[in-house]
């Protein structure tokens, strides 16, 4: 299971790549595979564009690393870029400005994608700090609520045999993770962006 | 938070998961601190649904070689104040290692302590940041830095100077063994 960094870690990873460290670089891809393969992939995309979209983001922060103000504005820059990347690629593979976008002008269009690129930066950005915070949660709750809510769907005897829990007890036990997690994204200022 | 409210916990996570009770959304109708409890539950799960898909490792490896591995220095051994054999057994003795940088020589002084060893120096006449790991130990102005490590094979740094060269200098139980 993936242990995400701290934003203080991701803040000297960065610091350390922008001296050319590679061992720093190929933390920093690991740490954000998932964030950034998962935006092309929930536009659509097969594996091969999802892996040019992939390629194409980290190269666009190789050239940009004095640019990222800071690590955790990492997370965003990376997801804006993916999804505009992924948006192209499917344009292109789509040949787009033809019948299929209708009455739209290449201006309303860059808006368009502009604005879904936003929108898709946002959820990610929450999913990659949601998934942190599961991930630095202590063993029970964050191998609970990852089976509960970001794998497929299992009934409860599935999950208490996977994790070795009585049925009985996964739900106060849910409960209680969730509350945990709760008061520590509210703590991040997760709610309501 | 009163009393109700915290009684109520379980069944808010119900409701944030669609699964009605009147009697809750009763309450929550009510209670502002529940209402909005019930809210950030919802934004919760609705983050969760956001499918996450991990890489190929050949495409995480593709990504990863965009930044070659830059050909560092390694430190290498002058002389130190007692052998490998001496500095493991020693109980109470601090010794010294001289390296050449190749930005200039540096003298580590390691020092006992209850916990492992104190590792000592000063920086050659360079600006360089001095990083074990993920972590970053500062000089002060005259360039003296210290760190604590469990063990002699636990002393390894790297030092970055300002234009980006990198200088490993080795564990002591690296540096003695290479003098024999």
């Amino acid at each position: 299971m993936s242990i995400f960094l701290e934003g203080s870690d991701v803040e000297r990873l960065v610091a350390r790549c922008r001296k050319q460290d590679s061992e720093a670089w190929a933390k920093l891809v690991t740490e954000f595979q998932a964030l950034v393969y998962s935006i092309p992939r929930r536009y659509g995309l097969g594996e091969d564009d999802a892996a040019d979209v992939f390629q194409n983001t980290f190269q666009a922060l190789f050239k940009n690393l004095d640019r990222i103000e800071s690590g955790q504005a990492l997370p965003k820059w990376l997801a804006v870029t993916a999804a505009r990347e992924a948006m192209r690629l499917k344009r292109v593979s789509k040949r787009t400005l033809s019948t299929e976008d209708g009455p739209l002008g290449l201006d309303e269009l860059v808006a368009s994608e502009e604005a879904s690129a936003e929108a898709e930066a946002i959820r990610s950005d929450a999913g990659y700090r949601l998934r942190r915070a599961i991930g630095a949660m202590q063993a029970r709750c964050r191998d609970l609520l990852t089976v509960l809510y970001l794998e497929e769907e299992e009934s409860y005897a599935v999950v208490g045999e996977r994790l070795g829990m009585p049925v009985g007890a996964i739900g106060p036990t849910r409960a209680r993770c969730l509350e945990k997690l709760r008061k520590t994204l509210e703590a991040q200022q997760f709610f309501g962006k | 938070m009163n009393k109700r409210c915290r009684e109520l916990s379980e069944a808010l996570i119900a409701l944030a998961e669609g699964r009605s009770s009147a009697e809750v959304a009763e309450h929550v109708a009510h209670c502002g601190a529940c209402a909005k409890r019930l809210a950030e539950y919802r934004e919760m799960l609705e983050v969760g649904r956001v499918r996450a898909f991990a890489a190929p490792q050949e495409v995480i490896a593709r990504a990863q070689a965009i930044m070659p591995a830059k050909q560092g220095r390694v430190a290498t051994f002058l002389r130190s104040s007692l052998s490998l054999a001496g500095a493991r057994a020693a109980t109470t003795i601090d010794f010294q290692i001289v390296v050449e940088t190749g930005l200039g020589q540096l003298r580590l002084m390691y020092v006992r302590t209850e916990s492992g060893w104190d590792v000592m120096g000063r920086l050659p006449n360079v600006e360089a940041t001095i990083e074990r790991g993920d972590s970053q130990i500062t000089a002060d102005e005259s360039g003296r830095f210290q760190f604590a490590a469990e063990n002699l094979q636990d002393t390894a740094f790297t030092l970055w100077t300002r234009d980006g060269e990198r200088v490993d200098v080795p564990s002591a139980e690296d540096l003695l063994t290479s003098e024999r």
